[in-house]
């Protein structure tokens, strides 16, 4: 036998269990079926494949139990509950895991007295932003209060030279 | 009318118990024959099988229309069934089916009492596949579960790459060398018969 008829052997050798359970492309098919037209050595083990399968295949198919259905019915019942009851407590455990690593990841923070701190703070900023129109009411920020009231005078005076003006073209009648 | 598996399990995840209850009745016989091929053992299988229709159910919710159901429930089947395996080996314990080793052991093991009685063509048969059952055992994992998937569900080996989360070519190499390793094992139990040529 040649080494190049060897090679070739070799390599449709791999692919005969394929070929058997009929998995290769069209051109490969046609390519083995070539080959075992000539190759007594190909063709012997497409047979010996092909008793392997059939020996294999002595083995009945075994059926599942007559009550098999209704145990898996009858089973389903815990398998519902738990779900539901799982359902909500891994998406509450999955949320505040979710915010835990982010706060981990992105503030590096182990120190619980930054924690509080910082906590605190985001609290405080929350307040402020709720509760800001109180502040004028309790009188804290005077300065400010002085300086919005000299402003609206401002405008006011501005608005007195703009009416003082004379027109520069007056409307006759004739 | 034909519903098919993908649409019966949209329902299944929607709560309906009667679309579970015909994706079991379609699949059961096939996963208990599945499983029993891969561990061995027929009582153990049945309640594997139980045991992935209940994930299936569990996991119902998580479950999208772009998988095929038949690969993701032979997904589940086959992580359980490798766990069995597994387990079995970390305990050092065997099944019954396990320990019929020789012909004297199957006509003399009190599991097959029964079979003594019947005529002995059926006794020859069973006890060839009983042979043939022992020396698929003796296959690597992975091997014997391609080889398993492909003769025994006549899955393709596009479905058995999924499956297994593995290439095609790794699976036609796999299915290659289960059915040469099989040859050997058969020759050596004396059924190899006309498969005397070397794969």
């Amino acid at each position: 036998m040649l080494k190049s008829d060897r090679n070739e052997c070799k390599s449709i050798q791999a692919s005969l269990s394929a070929y058997i359970d009929k998995e290769l492309a069209y051109w490969k098919k046609i390519r083995i079926q070539r080959h075992l037209k000539h190759c007594s050595g190909c063709k012997s083990q497409v047979k010996s494949i092909e008793h392997i399968d059939n020996t294999l295949r002595l083995i009945e198919p075994i059926k599942a139990s007559e009550n098999f259905i209704n145990v898996v019915m009858s089973k389903t019942n815990t398998v519902n509950y738990h779900h539901k009851e799982k359902q909500v407590s891994k998406r509450i455990v999955r949320i505040t895991s979710g915010i835990h690593n982010w706060v981990r990841s992105h503030l590096s923070v182990s120190n619980p007295v930054f924690m509080f701190s910082f906590i605190f703070g985001l609290f405080m900023m929350i307040g402020a932003t709720l509760y800001s129109p109180q502040i004028e009411k309790l009188n804290l920020l005077s300065i400010f209060n002085v300086q919005s009231i000299e402003n609206s005078q401002e405008k006011l005076i501005s608005f007195e030279v703009i009416t003082e003006k004379e027109p520069k073209r007056t409307l006759r009648t004739r | 009318m034909f519903v098919s598996d993908e649409d019966l399990m949209i329902e299944c995840g929607k709560g309906d118990m009667s679309a579970f209850e015909l994706l079991v009745r379609r699949y059961q016989d096939s996963i208990v024959s599945y499983i029993h091929i891969t561990i061995n053992d027929y009582h153990r299988a049945e309640d594997l099988a139980q045991e992935t229709f209940l994930r299936v159910l569990k996991n119902a919710h998580r479950y999208k229309p772009t998988a095929a159901f038949k690969n993701w429930l032979y997904t589940i089947a086959t992580n359980l069934s490798r766990n069995e395996i597994r387990n079995r080996v970390r305990r050092n314990t065997y099944f019954i089916e396990d320990m019929v080793k020789s012909e004297e052991d199957i006509y003399h093991s009190p599991i097959m009492t029964d079979v003594r009685n019947q005529p002995d063509l059926l006794l020859e048969k069973k006890e060839q596949q009983q042979i043939i059952k022992k020396a698929l055992s003796q296959l690597p994992d992975n091997q014997r579960i391609a080889l398993t998937l492909v003769t025994y569900q006549e899955l393709s080996y596009d479905e058995v790459a999924e499956i297994l989360e593995c290439t095609v070519g790794a699976v036609k190499s796999l299915i290659h060398r289960a059915r040469q390793n099989m040859k050997n094992q058969l020759i050596k139990v004396g059924i190899g018969g006309n498969v005397n040529v070397k794969i």
